[in-house]
């Protein structure tokens, strides 16, 4: 009787705790699914962040490509920064003697538009992550400008911005073609 | 509170809490693996679930990239066409347009097709149709984006 007593004394008191295994599986086990719990929380974050990304510069993309063609197509003198760094990138004037200029910012492409009669000066700032710009004008006439914008690679969603890696989008506009005569 | 929580500790007779807590600890034993399974079958899921959500988000974002690459490729093919002298944009020359670098990187299997067509009103001039297809996902061909831009003819010409 006094061996069971004993026996089953020293039997509750290994169901009492929790082994070392026991515990080591579970810290193991909880720290995996934290850590995949964790993975997939950041990896939406950074898809979420990408995609407002993604979406603000497919809709400056458009902005410009539409402003730039409307500026090019209606000017009727037209200056080109060339290689100085220091001039604006395109400066541009409209039949209606509005001074139009393009000058490269650190957060993008900054428009800048001055009426006459007007004090006040219009600006525009198309906003461009990481974006390159130059302007490349035909060789021969007729006059057809190349807006060149050189942004990162966004199509990995998800992921880290692949280093170096990049394209190229081609905006084209003929001077002057508002009031040109064929 | 304390002489209530005294009372109830004293209260319990230890017979019933010997089998009690013993059975605890079996259900508890078994509950270890039974919550870790569905912890891992619960994460398991949402991880499917947010990795389909962002092969579809990627692809509709590839998707939507495409488009305004094709886009501005349609307008900057129909400005250049718009640019030639009246007389030498004819049907034959729209035919000869070829897809820039960028866009045939971009464009998977792209086809482009412009057509020049002489219209009366409401001046005399030539429409340019612009029609250019590529293949999306799965090899399935898209549909076709098409811009149309005029050309009206010169004062002198009749």
């Amino acid at each position: 009787m006094v061996n069971l007593q004993l026996r089953s004394g020293v039997a509750t008191r290994r169901r009492r705790g929790w082994t070392l295994i026991e515990m080591l599986v579970t810290i193991s086990v909880m720290a995996s699914i934290t850590g995949i719990a964790i993975k997939i929380l950041t990896t939406l974050l950074r898809a979420e962040r990408n995609g407002i990304e993604h979406v603000t510069r497919l809709t400056t993309v458009s902005r410009l490509s539409r402003q730039f063609r409307a500026d090019v197509r209606a000017a009727t003198e037209l200056q080109l920064s060339g290689d100085n760094p220091q001039q604006p990138l395109l400066r541009v004037t409209s039949e209606d003697q509005r001074q139009i200029q393009y000058e490269i910012h650190p957060q993008g492409l900054l428009r800048t538009e001055k009426r006459p009669g007007q004090p006040l000066t219009v600006t525009d700032l198309l906003r461009f992550k990481n974006g390159r710009f130059r302007i490349v004008e035909s060789p021969a006439p007729p006059r057809l400008l190349t807006l060149v914008i050189e942004t990162p690679d966004t199509f990995a969603i998800g992921t880290k911005q692949p280093a170096g890696d990049s394209r190229e989008l081609h905006i084209e506009a003929l001077v002057g073609r508002d009031f040109r005569d064929h | 509170m304390k002489q209530g929580s005294r009372m109830r500790r004293t209260n319990q007779p230890l017979t019933v809490a010997g089998p009690r807590s013993a059975s605890c600890r079996l259900r508890r034993h078994g509950g270890l693996l039974v919550e870790a399974l569905i912890a891992s079958t619960a994460i398991g899921m949402a991880a499917i679930l947010s990795v389909s959500m962002l092969v579809t988000v990627s692809g509709n974002r590839r998707t939507a990239e495409r488009l305004l690459l094709a886009t501005e490729e349609l307008s900057n093919q129909l400005e250049r066409l718009t640019a030639k002298p009246w007389a030498e944009l004819t049907p034959e020359l729209a035919k000869q347009a070829q897809l820039s670098s960028s866009a045939a990187v971009g464009l998977p299997h792209a086809e482009l097709k412009i057509r020049v067509q002489a219209v009366d009103k409401p001046r005399p001039g030539k429409r340019l149709e612009g029609e250019l297809r590529w293949q999306d996902r799965g090899n399935s061909w898209r549909p076709p984006l098409r811009l149309t831009s005029w050309v009206f003819a010169p004062p002198e010409v009749p």
